[in-house]
């Protein structure tokens, strides 16, 4: 039968065992670890005193998870090996199971215990690398490994169903999957232990007290004053997740350590933020406030390419990163690995493929403010950015840990607005790598106006009536001279409205010219529509070669005459005015110009290519600021 | 802007293209002109509208 009651070991106070699940609990006077076994209690050692990390959440909150309710029980302080601290909420279950709330950085992941029949298909620590992937045993899907380290619990409180041994090390891994799905591997046992689960939100799992909880910690940030152990000047602290802040005053670069603030170094140069610390401004709708500031940059070819960094920071929300360039901005998000298909040369992030920019190691050159992390002077990692403007992603990679980030371009003028900028904010001089080409939307116009004009082309020449309306073979006698004219009249014809003539003529000449001039009288107004045409044919061989110029045909088109009654009157000459001659006149009406529809195209098309080349003289210009340029030649 | 300038010239250039299909329009007509019936019907009657041309050039 296992123990329920029991005293401290070391202090003698009552301690009891609410859960089955539970190992140790907590004592609450003496704050000693106790385990229990099949007989007695053991004691694990104390631990300390839990660290302020302005949790939303505390033991006895209850909440749901997939409509299953859940209640706190316990609480771990974990220290990470880079000195972070986060807090994992051990929650019962009423059918039994018992799962994990972990809480880091204004994220919380609820995963559980997987139970694994073949020990071997978990990965061994030693053969895990961040960016690695690969699938794990009761998961359907395949992670990716985000972080490699070592923790040690050392404070805790209510009841913990495993023996947690103040301040002993353990080794985990922690491994990112699709859709907020999240593993994680700790191997302070044998076999190691799986957990699988996914992120949460608060809100999520039906805890909603986060507000009374979170509004408290809002009026904290910002409040909290502190004094730089260096020079004893005054400097706020505005998130609890701090691990480095720097001294306004001094520049001292100082550990925070919840709070407890401890010089290390005194920097040399804290920069000049465009952006003042502790401006805030909304974001996605979310108010984020400006709390560290950083420089960092990476050579390539010899050349440096500095770049600042500003850290955002909201209780609810966790970090952002706001990203100044070259005159380009870019609002940046914190996005899961297992999120993003890593191809090397392209990145896929909810379906949008990214292509490789640039790849380089960043360099950290100067800092000020406050950081969630140790940052340190001269801290180096692996950078790379793949683009689809506007979006960037990056990715960060160490030997530990591989973070990716979502970016999204920003106007210099929002920025401008939004904040209370220092000074002018710097013009942009190259194409920023996220820049949306201005030119983008600027081709679909043109090709759906070439697609109507083709399409009302073919609606045209389809359409045309094509009308015969006159056909005559005129008999012309001879005439006295070349300059003689021979005049001739049609019988009446009927012509329609609003429809064009073409008028085609036939002249049996044969190395000589036939000239015509005619006019189209309207019987009954008086109207004259005069057209004038030439038919010269010529032909013969010279130097051996023959050739031949010319037509016996030749057609005019005019534009279309009110509807009624017409004459044609034509008055002609031809070369060989000593012979008869017999011109055929043909009229047709509602002729569809294939002329007037090539110069609409041509114009449509000349408007495409235009805009086609200037998207892609802007593409090219971004893509000369990349190491991997798609245009470059090889010389 | 200048893009929507020249897409401007490109939708009026389809409406133009629309509107010379649909009333069979031409360019470059010779001009139009009105010869009453009783100068028509009357010996040489085209001769004072209509003055010929100083006569064909063409040949080879």
């Amino acid at each position: 039968m296992t123990l329920t009651r029991a005293n401290c070991p070391s202090c003698g106070a009552p301690v009891e065992f609410k859960l089955g699940s539970s190992i140790v609990v907590v004592c609450e006077y003496c704050n000693s670890a106790i385990a229990r076994t099949d007989r007695d209690v053991r004691n694990l050692g104390k631990v300390a005193d839990l660290v302020d990390t302005r949790s939303p959440l505390a033991v006895g909150v209850e909440g749901r998870l997939d409509g299953k309710p859940f209640v706190l029980t316990g609480r771990a302080q974990i220290r990470h090996q880079a000195g972070g601290v986060w807090d994992e909420w051990y929650a019962t279950f009423g059918d039994g199971r018992t799962g994990w709330l972990a809480e880091a950085q204004g994220r919380f992941y609820f995963t559980f215990p997987n139970r694994v029949s073949d020990p071997s298909q978990i990965p061994q620590l030693a053969n895990c690398r961040p960016g690695m992937s690969g699938p794990l045993p009761g998961a359907p899907n395949t992670f990716v490994v985000a972080e490699i380290g070592s923790a040690r619990p050392f404070a805790a409180e209510g009841e913990i169903p495993y023996e947690l041994v103040p301040n002993e090390e353990y080794y985990f891994v922690d491994l990112s999957g699709d859709n907020g799905t999240f593993a994680t591997i700790d191997y302070s046992e044998s076999p190691p232990l799986l957990f699988l689960g996914r992120e949460v939100t608060l809100s999520g799992i039906g805890i909603h007290r986060e507000a009374d909880s979170f509004d408290a910690r809002e009026r904290r940030v910002g409040a909290v004053r502190v004094t730089c152990p260096k020079c004893g000047g005054p400097m706020d602290l505005r998130a609890p997740e701090s691990e480095r802040a720097t001294c306004p005053n001094c520049n001292a670069l100082l550990d925070v350590a919840q709070g407890n603030l401890k010089f290390l170094e005194t920097l040399q140069y804290r920069g000049a933020p465009l952006i003042p610390l502790g401006s805030a401004a909304t974001w996605d709708g979310v108010e984020l406030t400006t709390i560290g500031y950083m420089t960092r940059s990476c050579v390539v070819e010899g050349v440096t390419y500095p770049w600042e960094e500003y850290l955002l920071y909201n209780p609810r929300a966790g970090f952002r990163w706001l990203v100044h360039d070259s005159g380009h901005w870019s609002f940046v998000t914190p996005v899961s690995a297992g999120d993003i298909f890593d191809g090397e040369t392209e990145a896929t992030f909810h379906g949008k493929r990214f292509k490789r920019f640039q790849a380089a190691t960043a360099c950290v050159d100067c800092v000020f403010g406050e950081f969630y992390w140790q940052v340190r002077v001269g801290e180096r990692s692996h950078t790379t950015d793949f683009v689809s403007p506007p979006d960037i992603l990056s990715k960060e990679i160490s030997n530990t840990e591989i973070s990716w980030s979502h970016g999204v371009y920003v106007e210099r003028d929002v920025i401008g607005q939004l904040y209370p900028v220092q000074r002018p904010l710097p013009e942009p001089l190259t194409v920023g790598m996220a820049q949306p080409n201005p030119h983008r939307g600027k081709i679909r116009p043109w090709a759906i106006l070439l697609l109507i004009g083709f399409a009302m082309g073919l609606v045209f020449q389809s359409c045309g009536s094509r009308r015969p309306v006159f056909r005559q073979t005129f008999q012309l006698q001879p005439v006295a001279s070349a300059d003689a004219t021979a005049v001739v009249f049609s019988d009446e014809f009927q012509v329609n409205a609003f429809e064009n003539l073409k008028v085609e003529m036939t002249a049996p000449v044969d190395n000589s010219w036939f000239y015509a001039e005619g006019d189209l009288v309207n019987v009954e107004t008086g109207l004259v529509q005069s057209f004038s045409m030439p038919v010269e044919q010529y032909h013969g061989v010279e130097g051996g070669e023959s050739w031949s110029e010319g037509s016996t045909h030749s057609e005019t088109h005019i534009s279309s005459l009110p509807a009624g009654r017409y004459v044609l009157r034509l008055e002609a000459q031809w070369q060989e005015f000593a012979k008869p001659i017999a011109p055929t006149i043909v009229i047709t009406q509602g002729v569809p110009r294939l002329l007037h529809w090539g110069l609409l195209l041509a114009f449509l098309v000349g408007g495409l290519v235009l805009a086609a080349i200037v998207k892609g003289s802007f593409e090219k210009r971004r893509w000369a600021e990349s190491m991997f340029n798609p245009y470059a030649t090889d010389e | 802007m200048f893009n929507k300038i020249f897409l401007g010239i490109a939708v009026l250039a389809m409406l133009g293209y629309g509107a010379v299909a649909l009333t069979g329009t031409e360019f470059g007509d010779p001009e139009r002109d009105f010869v009453p019936a009783d100068v028509r019907q009357s010996p040489g009657g085209y001769r004072s509208f209509h003055y010929w041309h100083s006569g064909y050039q063409g040949g080879k």
